[in-house]
C-alpha cells in the first residue's frame, strides 16, 4: 500500500509539471519554434538552392532572391516520387518547380536541376557536393522552409565540407507560424517531429 | 534479500508481459483497429462523399455496387494559387478526372463547395447539406483516410447537432500497411496509427486548431512576385 501510495504521489506531481508547462506553453513555445528558423543576412551567392518540399513557396522565395539579384543561378532538388500519380496530367514537384520558378521571374536559362533524384535532406546534401565538386562556385543560398533552415543548414554544410559556404533563406511555412506552432496538429506534429529529427541527426552525426 | 516492494516491481512487468504473450497477437491489432471503422450492418446509406485518401473514389464505386440507388457527391475545395495562375490543373479538373476514372459521370455528382478546406469545415459543409431542405431524411456515408478518423470524429461531436449525426458513419480506407495482422511490421504503419491517435488526441484536448495562412503570392498582373513583409530586413 505505502508503495501504490509513493507512486501514486509522483504520479500526480507528473501530471501537475505536464500541467503548468502545458499551460505556460505561450511563454517557452516560441522560442522553441523560432529556434528552428536560421535567416542568415543575404548576401550574393554563386547558386541559389531550392530544397524539395513545400513546391508552392520555396521557388517563389527564391524568385525573390533572384530578383533581388542574390544569385544567377537557381539549382533545385529533384525529390524521387515515392507512389504513382493519381492524376497524370497534374504536375510532380520536380515538374512544377522550374514552372513557378520562370513564372516568379527567373530565366529559363539560369535554372539548374540538381542531377540524380533524391529522397530528404541528407541526399540532397550529397547531391549538392558531386554538383559543387563538377561546377565549382564557393557560397550557395537555401532556400527552405522557415522551420527547417537550422537541421537543413547543418546537414548541407556537413556534407559539402570546405567545398562551398551555405547560407540559409528561411520561407514563410504555409502550413503553420513557428512562433505558434501549438496552435494547428500540423505545426504541433512538424515541431515535434523536427527537435527529433535534429536530436537523431546530432546522435547519429 | 529482496524486498516485499522491490518483488513487485519486479513480477508486475513479467506478469503484464506474460498476460499479452498468453492473448497471442490478437492485442497487437488493436492499435491498428482503433483508427479503422466500418458502419454497421443495418446501415444503408442513401448518399456518399470521401474526404480524400488514396484512391477513395474506389470505395465509393463499390458502395455505389452494393447500394445502386447511392448518391454520390464530391466535395470541392478552393483552388490554391497554382491552379489559379494555370500551372496546375483545377480542383475541378482533378475530381472530375478521379471521378470517370472510377467509372463515375462527373456531370451527375452534385458537387459541395467548401471555403475552406482546414480542419472541421468539410463536416460542417457536409452537416449543412445534411440539414438543408429535401436532404433530411438521407443518410451519409464518409469515407476517410484512417489517419483522419478520429480527428473527424471528435469533429463530428463537436460541431455537428446530434440528430444530424446520427445520419452519418464514417468508412475508413484500408491501407495494405495498416492491416491488424502486419501494421508493426513496417515502417509507414507505426507512422499511420501513431499519426491517428495523435490528431485524434489533438482534437480532443484542443479542438481542429488554428486555421494555417493562405499562402497567395499572386500580384495584380497575376504573377507571383512575392516580397518579403519587412525587405529592409532581408536586402543586404
Amino acid at each position: 500500500m505505502r508503495l501504490l501510495t509513493g507512486n501514486f504521489w509522483i504520479f500526480l506531481i507528473g501530471i501537475a509539471v505536464i500541467m503548468v508547462i502545458c499551460r505556460n506553453i505561450g511563454w517557452w513555445g516560441p522560442s522553441l519554434g523560432q529556434w528552428l528558423v536560421v535567416q542568415d543576412k543575404p548576401t550574393p551567392c554563386d547558386y541559389l538552392l531550392v530544397l524539395g518540399g513545400d513546391a508552392e513557396v520555396r521557388p517563389v522565395v527564391a524568385g525573390w532572391a533572384y530578383r533581388e539579384g542574390l544569385s544567377k543561378k537557381v539549382l533545385y532538388s529533384q525529390p524521387s516520387d515515392r507512389f504513382e500519380p493519381e492524376v497524370p496530367f497534374d504536375p510532380t514537384e520536380r515538374e512544377l518547380i522550374p514552372l513557378i520558378l520562370q513564372k516568379a521571374g527567373v530565366a529559363p536559362s539560369d535554372i539548374v536541376p540538381l542531377p540524380g533524384e533524391v529522397d530528404g535532406t541528407l541526399g540532397e546534401g550529397e547531391r549538392l557536393a558531386d554538383f559543387l565538386r563538377a561546377s565549382g562556385g564557393k557560397s550557395v543560398l537555401v532556400v527552405t522552409t522557415n522551420w527547417h533552415t537550422r537541421r537543413a543548414g547543418w546537414i548541407l554544410q556537413k556534407k559539402i565540407g570546405n567545398l562551398a559556404r551555405i547560407h540559409m533563406l528561411p520561407a514563410p511555412s504555409p502550413g503553420f507560424d513557428p512562433a505558434q506552432w501549438w496552435k494547428s496538429p500540423g505545426g504541433l506534429e512538424m515541431v515535434l517531429a523536427e527537435y527529433l529529427k535534429i536530436i537523431w541527426y546530432k546522435v547519429r552525426g | 534479500m529482496i524486498g516485499r516492494q522491490w518483488l513487485i516491481r519486479l513480477l508486475l512487468p513479467v506478469l503484464v508481459l506474460a498476460l499479452l504473450l498468453l492473448a497471442g497477437k490478437s492485442w497487437l491489432s488493436l492499435p491498428a483497429r482503433s483508427i479503422q471503422v466500418h458502419p454497421e450492418a443495418a446501415f444503408q446509406p442513401s448518399a456518399a462523399v470521401t474526404l480524400g485518401g488514396y484512391q477513395s473514389e474506389s470505395r465509393l464505386k463499390e458502395w455505389q455496387n452494393r447500394f445502386p440507388s447511392l448518391k454520390v457527391l464530391a466535395l470541392e475545395p478552393p483552388n490554391r494559387w497554382t491552379q489559379e495562375a494555370g500551372l496546375r490543373p483545377t480542383m475541378r479538373g482533378i475530381t472530375d478526372y478521379l471521378l470517370q476514372k472510377r467509372g463515375f459521370q462527373p456531370q451527375n455528382i452534385p458537387r459541395i463547395l467548401l471555403e475552406k478546406e482546414y480542419g472541421w469545415h468539410p463536416l460542417l459543409a457536409l452537416g449543412t447539406w445534411l440539414e438543408s431542405p429535401g436532404n433530411e431524411t438521407e443518410k451519409l456515408l464518409v469515407v476517410l483516410d484512417p489517419t483522419r478518423l478520429d480527428y473527424f470524429q471528435v469533429g463530428a461531436s463537436a460541431v455537428l447537432s446530434l440528430p444530424t449525426r446520427a445520419r452519418l458513419r464514417f468508412d475508413t480506407l484500408d491501407h495494405p500497411d495498416l492491416g491488424p495482422g502486419n501494421w508493426w511490421r513496417n515502417r509507414s504503419g507505426w507512422k499511420d496509427v501513431a499519426t491517428g491517435w495523435f490528431l485524434g488526441s489533438y482534437a480532443l484536448l484542443a479542438g481542429e486548431g488554428e486555421a494555417p495562412n493562405r499562402f497567395n503570392p499572386l500580384d495584380e498582373n497575376g504573377r507571383p512576385y512575392w516580397q518579403p513583409a519587412n525587405p529592409l530586413e532581408w536586402v543586404p
